[in-house]
């Protein structure tokens, strides 16, 4: 089910964050560790979501670089869930099949595949999902292998008792 | 008791033009009230106020055939005012002159309209009558005064305050808790925009209050309880010990040589001893002892003093002060900016506020070797954070108005020290309104000053730099940007200073959400919510010095009322009927000015002086015994029930609306002067504040037979007696509560926020509400 | 039959020293419980002046007409004017009728 354009913005607005609130004082910025890593930062984000370029936003590889440090969250005047805002537009981008090709975009999808579908993430099936879309090209590859021997990794996925909210949830999983 | 004597009503009508004639048939008004015993007389006339007219008023007064009057018709309010003053220089009593406008309630217009005006003006005078039947001859109230006031505050607007009363020929006090004057202002560096020194216009004001005859300045004194009235108060002032005195002490500094004992320098710059002068924003030049901070045992000044002007075992003076008013100038604090953790105040050296920018510059620091210069040589490096702690959630919501302005003044002033010295500006918005545009040009316009559209997030340390690292993203550029400085100043916001909290608390001052005090009406600023205490300077709010200065002008202007011989109370004034009450104490509580204390005997006394008249009190008293001036609820009932008994229309519901004369009102008579005309059974009557409708009034509305009571008031936080509009619509909402218990619809009472614009709104609202009667039916009560 | 008081309507007459039901009944009965909301301490003795239902600024107060007379569901209700009172009677069959009285013994008051 491919998600609409307002919708991308309904994502956001449905986690709580109202872009218009945001007056652009680039405090987030400031404090993203990674903000300047792709060009773009959270602030610029929030101004596409105020214009409604919904594509652009979608598109932008900044929310990919999100760690949920917090850091514009807790420091944002305003009292935005900026990290809020980017997992919703990681979500949206995903929605519209929009997965990046490249290491964040890759772990991101290897990460919230597993969460949407069982709750729990397992690092085996992290590292080989990892594998087959980078092939040897993973900075990490080697040290997976080795932690795999030294039987570091573990092998099974803990159980999940499914909560009826989860159940829930999982119905409206779409696109 | 003296037999009352019968009534005499003169009924005059004001028929400018033929207009009423026309709208109404007037002959039938007359002879449907010819049988009323109490009215004497029932005359029309073109004009009233024509000498013919006048003439006629006196004559009918002074030969005794009337004893009330009745004017139906348009006045203006100079009219109305003209009307009462011949009314009393004729020996009747002003208050026993009533107004009746029948163009207001919607009547008038064309031929065919013309039997149902009638009807309805007949409704209107039957009400009108009730009304006037129940006047009473109110007189003013002379209270005592005294000729003084009092400042609490000895900064830049307590300053201006006392010079300023002193000048108009008050005897003034200025209670300032520091031992000098001047304020936070004295701190200052220099104002904006002339860039002046404050201290040139600070020792203005202390050197006009010395010399005056009738300013004394108490520093080192705190205000500790306030009893009496507006007018005739009694304060008591407590001034704490100094320990040398004012009489003796020459100034000499023997005792400095002496003492043992030193204390860091309250301006930051060095040190200085316990004993020490207290410079010229002083009173006198005696020198002032910090006894706390004395070795213990130490006397050493004592003997050391030539002129033996040293006690060190002095006790605090109490000063028993009779003042008229009191003016409120405790000032400001600045905003704790350590609670801005990110960005390290108090933990990081390089990091100051900018208050402290104001010493640093006025210490001279950044001038070439004076200690703050560049570290590692080349230009000195200043970064300015403007909203650090401002405009944000977790610290202060509010803009505080003036630090932009004070940056780019500071800017200027560290140009003037250091004309090399680089300066970045981060900010989120530059708030320099007014002419304060132009120093922001000026500032623009260096090339070595950068404005940064961005907020910082954090402040870090350069490794062995010794510099602050500041990292943001350029908004306007999206790049991002890395500037290292020597020193970081942080404008921060301004709160309501300790001292104010304190006053507040004393007196019982109410506080707005931010903290500051608050006033009676937004577009009253100087007084506060209790009469006789007035605010002015940043006690009230944040304000730039040139504020301050104003409102300290218009807090003394709007505080000579009270300073005289009299203060002179004008009717209306709730008076209480002592044998029916039963101290429940409602008035006490439900007065937004406090203006109600309680005698030996427990029972409820409003002080006239603090009175407000709003009539807040009668609208709460269960027992109905308070009765404002000629507004009484008994009065509001009377007409009621004669409207009860006088439908214009049969067959349709018949409606009364309660409306406060400040806001609902007007938007009813708007409707009518714009032609929009209420349903035909519909009236308003007005009342001071909606506050002032007593429960009782509308029980015997609608145990009348009416079939609706609007009460329309004005909405939340634009009361102009702060929370009439909320209590009524408490106590209408429970009066509802109970009629539904009784099975009557709770429909018939309905509030209703109304502003002055609502004109149109306030028609469309009876014709709804009508048909919304109509829908429940008659009012089983009707007879 | 002892007075019943509406927790949610009553105010406790604003924490002051003594509620209005308890200044005016006439056998003391009524005063503050725990919960800060008035009550009648004593329902035998109570004997349905309805003093305090009439006295209650916010209507809190109810009285249970006795069952001997009306049962439960009848009631006396009245709404207070300025001098008039006007009372409200439902019966056991839930017929209506209004009763509306003006107070003799004015005080002298405007």
């Amino acid at each position: 089910m491919a998600v609409e354009a307002s919708d991308a913005l309904a994502l956001v607005v449905d986690v709580g964050v109202n872009p218009f609130v945001c007056v652009q004082c680039g405090r987030c910025s400031s404090g993203c560790p990674t903000a300047f890593e792709t060009g773009h930062t959270p602030r610029l984000l929030m101004r596409y979501l105020q214009w409604g370029w919904i594509d652009e936003a979608v598109q932008s590889p900044f929310p990919w670089y999100c760690v949920s440090c917090q850091a514009c969250t807790t420091r944002c005047p305003r009292g935005l869930d900026i990290s809020g805002a980017m997992f919703a537009l990681r979500r949206a981008a995903m929605a519209r099949g929009l997965m990046r090709s490249d290491l964040a975009g890759h772990f991101c999808g290897a990460y919230m595949d597993q969460a949407r579908d069982h709750h729990r993430v397992s690092e085996l099936v992290l590292g080989i999902r990892m594998v087959w879309a980078t092939g040897f090209r993973w900075d990490d590859f080697l040290l997976f292998i080795r932690l795999l021997l030294k039987g570091r990794i573990a092998t099974t996925r803990p159980r999940v008792i499914r909560s009826a909210a989860a159940k829930d949830r999982d119905g409206q999983r779409g696109g | 008791m003296p037999p009352k004597e019968p009534l005499r009503i003169g009924v005059y009508l004001r028929d400018r033009g033929g207009t009423l004639s026309r709208w109404c048939d007037l002959d039938v008004a007359a002879r449907t009230f010819a049988k009323s015993k109490q009215i004497a007389q029932w005359e029309v006339r073109e004009d009233w106020l024509n000498p013919e007219g006048q003439a006629a008023i006196q004559d009918a007064i002074q030969s005794g055939r009337v004893n009330r009057l009745l004017f139906v018709g348009r006045f203006t309010a100079s009219e109305d005012e003209d009307i009462r003053g011949l009314a009393a220089s004729a020996g009747l009593n002003p208050h026993l002159v009533d107004f009746c406008v029948p163009e207001e309630q919607g009547i008038r217009g064309g031929d065919d309209a013309r039997d149902l005006n009638t009807k309805r003006v007949i409704a209107l005078f039957a009400m009108a009558l009730a009304r006037a039947r129940l006047l009473q001859p109110l007189e003013p109230v002379e209270l005592p005064a005294v000729d003084a006031a009092l400042v609490v505050g000895g900064g830049m607007a307590g300053l201006n305050a006392a010079m300023v009363l002193a000048q108009t020929g008050k005897q003034v006090y200025l209670v300032e808790k520091s031992a000098t004057l001047g304020g936070r202002v004295a701190q200052l560096h220099r104002y904006y925009p002339r860039m002046c020194d404050p201290r040139c216009g600070l020792e203005f004001l202390v050197r006009r209050l010395r010399d005056s005859a009738r300013a004394e300045v108490l520093t080192l004194a705190t205000l500790e309880e306030l009893r009496g009235s507006p007018g005739d108060y009694h304060a008591v002032v407590v001034q704490r010990p100094r320990f040398v005195s004012e009489a003796r002490c020459t100034a000499c500094g023997e005792c400095l040589r002496i003492c043992p004992a030193t204390v860091p320098s309250s301006n930051g710059e060095g040190e200085r001893k316990a004993i020490h002068p207290t410079g010229s924003l002083s009173v006198g030049q005696a020198f002032i002892v910090e006894r706390e901070h004395c070795p213990p045992g130490c006397r050493l000044c004592e003997p050391a003093c030539p002129y033996a002007a040293i006690n060190l075992d002095q006790t605090p003076a109490h000063h028993s002060l009779k003042v008229g008013a009191l003016i409120v100038a405790t000032g400001w604090d600045p905003y704790p900016l350590d609670q801005v953790e990110e960005y390290g105040y108090g933990r990081l050296p390089g990091v100051v506020s900018n208050l402290e920018m104001e010493k640093l510059l006025a210490l001279r620091r950044f001038a070439r070797g004076n200690g703050h210069g560049r570290t590692g040589g080349g230009p000195l490096s200043v970064g300015f954070i403007q909203c650090a702690g401002s405009r944000d959630q977790r610290h202060l919501s509010y803009c505080s108005g003036v630090c932009c302005s004070v940056t780019l003044k500071q800017i200027l002033a560290l140009k003037e020290q250091a004309p090399d010295a680089r300066c970045v500006v981060f900010y989120m918005d530059i708030r320099a309104s007014g002419t304060d545009e132009l120093l922001y040009q000026r500032v623009q316009n260096l090339t070595d000053v950068i404005f940064v559209k961005s907020n910082p997030a954090t402040i870090r340390p350069e490794d062995g730099t010794g510099r602050l690292r500041v990292r943001v993203e350029d908004t306007l550029s999206g790049k991002e940007v890395a500037l290292d400085f020597d020193l970081l100043v942080l404008a921060g916001g301004l709160i309501p200073s300790a001292g104010t909290l304190e006053v507040s608390d004393r007196l019982g001052l109410p506080r707005e959400e931010l903290g500051f005090l608050e006033s009676h009406l937004q577009c009253q600023p100087w007084e506060s919510q209790r009469t006789g205490i007035y605010t002015c300077g940043t006690c009230r709010g944040p304000m730039n010095v040139s504020q301050s200065v104003e409102s300290a002008n218009s807090a003394v202007i709007q505080s000579l009322r009270l300073l005289g011989s009299t203060v002179q109370v004008q009717p209306p004034y709730p008076v209480l009927d002592r044998t029916k009450c039963d101290k429940c104490k409602r008035c006490t509580e439900e007065c937004p000015f406090a203006a109600y204390a309680f005698d030996e005997q427990g029972f409820p006394v409003p002080d006239l002086a603090k009175c407000r008249q709003c009539g807040i009190c009668q609208g709460s008293c269960p027992m109905v015994v308070l009765s404002l001036g000629n507004h009484t609820a008994r009065q509001l009932s009377a007409q009621v029930e004669a409207l009860s008994e006088r439908a214009p229309v049969k067959g349709q519901p018949l409606m009364v609306a309660l409306l406060c004369e400040n806001d609902a009102a007007h938007a009813a008579v708007g409707a009518a002067r714009l032609g929009l005309d209420p349903p035909p059974n519909a009236f308003f009557l007005t009342v001071p504040c909606a506050g002032a409708i007593n429960n009782a009034t509308i029980a015997d509305a609608l145990s009348c037979g009416i079939d609706g009571v609007l009460v329309g008031g004005c909405r939340d936080g634009q009361c102009h007696y702060v929370r009439g509009n909320e209590l009524v619509r408490k106590r209408s909402s429970d009066l509802a509560e109970k009629l539904r218990k009784m099975r009557m619809d709770e429909a018939r009472i309905r509030f209703e926020a109304i502003e002055v614009n609502d004109a149109r709104r306030y028609r469309d609202l009876l014709h709804e509400y009508v048909a919304e009667l109509t829908r429940l039916g008659p009012n089983p009560f009707r007879v | 039959m002892p007075p019943r008081v509406d927790k949610k309507l009553c105010d406790s007459c604003k924490a002051q020293q003594e509620p209005l039901c308890e200044q005016i009944c006439p056998g003391d009965l009524m005063t503050l419980g725990q919960d800060g909301k008035a009550y009648c301490r004593s329902a035998r003795d109570c004997w349905d002046c309805m003093s305090c239902t009439k006295a209650c600024p916010v209507g809190a107060i109810e009285t249970r007409v006795p069952y001997q007379i009306g049962y439960h569901v009848a009631k006396l209700i009245p709404l207070m004017g300025t001098d008039t009172i006007t009372w409200t009677c439902i019966d056991l069959q839930g017929n209506v009728e209004r009763f509306r009285y003006r107070n003799r013994g004015e005080a002298e008051a405007f």
